[in-house]
């Protein structure tokens, strides 16, 4: 077992120097580049000012240098200087998003844990009945509402007609006089909307994932079996059936390791939340490559390394595939 | 600063704070310092406090600043990229200010409870929009084909439609009302009868389906502008319709601003665009009318060309007599005016909605933001008491 991780691991550097360099080239294939921000349609902006910036962030230099100084700063994991008129370490831009972005994941992924779960066995041991119908009308329509919209409507509601919850932000602007309580609640009332809707969108997919696996463990023999012994249907359910219906769980968990720091655009852009998701479209947008690279690369780990854990997790719970 | 000949526009270009030299001259490249990026200071009403990207910048009052310390002791500016969530903010009182646009002017704010809350402001913005030629391109070329698609354009509507009214329609380059602006300028004003006569002289004929036809090649062009910018593409498909009307098939394709920039206005591959300039308070517009100014990467991108022009230009710049330059400005106009290299389409206003607990907003013609530091909320209405000293 050992012996495969280490052996994953080591196959996973020429997987992202991989990754890396067609991203690298991709990003530059794009029309512009970093330094059109500030010069594109400035009368200021001469030949010279335009060279002099090209110099400056390297650009002047063939590709497969500007990608192997990226490589070798990676290998000691710097991820460099964004191209942005701060100039700040990327590493720094990426750290200060991240809290939020986790948290929100964090938060809906619970929620979608808890109630797609539930709502998945339940429709399953119940197929075709009332509750099934509902719930399953109810998920798909958390799916099928465009986002935007719906957070519109709650905004509406809660934030203008009732004045319940804020409207977008992380804070309120008077939050750093407030008591440690009331930080910790102004911060709990800013996060409901985001972390509901994300939720709300999410369980779609999930309940009917868990209803399928639920439906498709039901009709084994050693359900019969337990049935046919007599055991209680709560005990059939719970201990014989949940068990093993949960298992592909596992795989969707190890595939959400990297959306938990990928945020998404357009829901940060509503919710006016600095996430990892806007600075990852600002990036792309102004063409700061540092901050695109450091990004992607982070993202392709992550993938790449909850892969590894799913693959992990299921031969740690399902002897079958240990052994085979 | 010295330069060889005069340079009227040469203060306003320089457009810099003043900079503490006893924080800087520690650095021996001035750009590693952390002042530029993490912690400006400079001489204006307001210090820096803080600033958390994608959230806030938070700004205090100066109370050394030359002309008196600001009335209003703290400022945040919030970023909020969605129009519609700002919109919420504002009414729901989580900000105090912001810019509406054209239909949340007109349709969503004329209520009372509004009202109750918010001033709302008006003034002429310091931008036009227009639509313009690539004056190579072999139907551009023709004086008279851009006079016929003027004559073509009805302003008024993309006024009405793009605006909600809330704007003027353009005859120029310059903001009307302002000492430089020359009213009197050769019109094409809307006349479609007028607009095919003249393309008819320029040799496009009506074909078998109604589109112009000259030698066999109908009058077909992609319009070109930037993804993202609503007005812009309203005013596209607005022009759509009116050129369509006189038999011009217009194509409209939107770009995003990168690819804009780099793959079709650089690289000259456009029939037509629609963008805009921002009005400087300078009227020099050397760069974008200057036929020395067509080089690549440079404003000049329709490549206009006209000697009695660049002579003007020059003179405009090289005097600080303000009657010798509103005399050139003012024949430039009409040579421009005349000769269409762009259609000035629209001037917008700007449309700012304040809270009614801020006083001391004095509108003018150059806006509400002038006499800033004047603002004040008076005791009793004011919300944010814990950041007073």
């Amino acid at each position: 077992m050992l012996r495969y991780v280490v052996r994953r691991l080591l196959l996973t550097i020429p997987l992202l120097v991989g990754i890396s360099l067609i991203s690298f080239l991709v990003i530059h294939m794009a029309p512009g580049g970093p330094i059109g921000a500030a010069s594109d349609l400035n009368p200021k902006a001469t030949a010279e000012v335009r060279e002099r910036l090209k110099a400056y962030y390297g650009l002047d230099q063939p590709l497969y240098l500007q990608y192997g100084r990226w490589l070798g700063r990676m290998a000691t994991l710097d991820f460099g200087r964004s191209f942005s008129p701060d100039g700040r370490q990327v590493v720094d831009k990426i750290r200060e998003r991240i809290p939020v972005t986790l948290a929100i994941n964090v938060l809906s992924l619970g929620i979608i844990f808890f109630v797609a779960i539930p709502i998945g066995i339940y429709s399953a041991v119940r197929k075709d009945s009332w509750f099934d119908r509902i719930s399953t009308v109810t998920v798909f329509t958390g799916f099928a509402i465009p986002t935007f919209w719906l957070a519109l409507l709650l905004m509406i509601l809660f934030g203008v007609k009732l004045g319940w919850l804020p409207i977008s932000g992380l804070v309120s602007l008077e939050h750093d006089s407030f008591s440690l309580a009331g930080r910790a609640w102004d911060r709990v009332r800013h996060l409901v909307l985001p972390v509901l809707l994300a939720g709300f969108g999410g369980l779609a997919g999930f309940s009917r994932y868990m209803r399928s696996n639920m439906l498709e463990v039901i009709r084994q023999d050693y359900i019969a079996t337990a049935k046919a012994k007599g055991l209680p249907e709560r005990l059939v359910v719970f201990r014989h059936a949940v068990r093993n219906a949960l298992l592909p769980v596992i795989t969707i968990l190890g595939l959400s390791v990297p959306d938990l720091l990928g945020g998404s655009v357009i829901f940060e852009t509503i919710f006016a939340i600095p996430g990892m998701g806007q600075l990852f479209y600002q990036g792309v947008m102004s063409r700061d490559y540092p901050l695109i690279m450091g990004i992607l690369t982070i993202g392709a780990f992550l993938t790449l390394l909850g892969n590894l854990l799913a693959d992990v997790g299921y031969a740690l719970v399902d002897p079958r595939i240990r052994t085979g | 600063m010295e330069y060889e000949k005069p340079f009227a526009p040469a203060l306003a270009s320089w457009g810099m704070s003043i900079l503490p030299k006893h924080l800087l001259e520690t650095y021996e490249d001035i750009s590693k310092s952390p002042l530029n990026k993490e912690h400006p200071i400079g001489t204006g009403p307001y210090k820096f406090v803080e600033w958390k990207p994608g959230e806030r910048v938070v700004f205090d009052a100066n109370p050394d600043y030359f002309e008196g310390r600001p009335y209003l002791q703290r400022v945040v500016t919030r970023v909020i990229p969605d129009q519609a969530t700002l919109f919420l903010e504002l009414k729901s009182g989580g900000i105090d200010s912001m810019n509406l646009t054209p239909l949340q002017y007109t349709r969503q704010t004329e209520t009372d409870e509004f009202r109750k809350s918010y001033n709302k402001f008006r003034y002429t913005a310091f931008n036009y929009t227009y639509l313009g030629f690539r004056l190579s391109h072999p139907f551009f070329k023709d004086k008279k084909v851009r006079q016929g698609i003027a004559c073509a354009i009805r302003k008024k509507e993309l006024v009405d439609g793009v605006l909600f009214g809330l704007g003027q329609e353009a005859i120029g380059p310059y903001k009307p009302g302002t000492w430089v602006y020359n009213p009197d300028v050769p019109k094409f004003p809307y006349d479609p009868e007028r607009a095919k006569r003249l393309l008819a002289e320029a040799g496009w004929k009506p074909g078998t389906d109604g589109t112009l036809e000259k030698g066999g090649q109908p009058f077909r062009f992609t319009v070109l502008t930037n993804a993202g910018n609503e007005s812009r593409s309203k005013t596209a498909a607005i022009l759509q319709q009116h050129l369509a009307a006189v038999g011009i098939r217009m194509e409209i394709r939107t770009v995003e601003w990168a690819a804009f920039i780099n793959e079709f206005i650089d690289k000259r591959k456009f029939d037509a665009v629609i963008l805009g300039w921002s009005i400087t308070p300078d009227p020099d517009q050397y760069d974008i009318w200057s036929s020395k100014k067509t080089g690549p990467k440079e404003l000049n991108f329709v490549g206009y060309s006209n000697p009695e022009v660049d002579r003007l230009l020059e003179e405009g710049r090289r005097t600080f007599d303000i009657e010798k330059r509103k005399k050139a400005y003012f024949r430039i106009q009409e040579i421009l005016a005349e000769e269409q290299p762009y259609v000035f389409l629209y001037v917008p206003d700007s449309l700012p909605a304040v809270h009614r607990r801020i006083h001391g907003i004095e509108p003018a013609p150059i806006g509400i933001a002038y006499n800033f530091i004047r603002w004040y909320v008076p005791k009793g209405q004011q919300k944010y008491t814990s950041f007073q000293k």
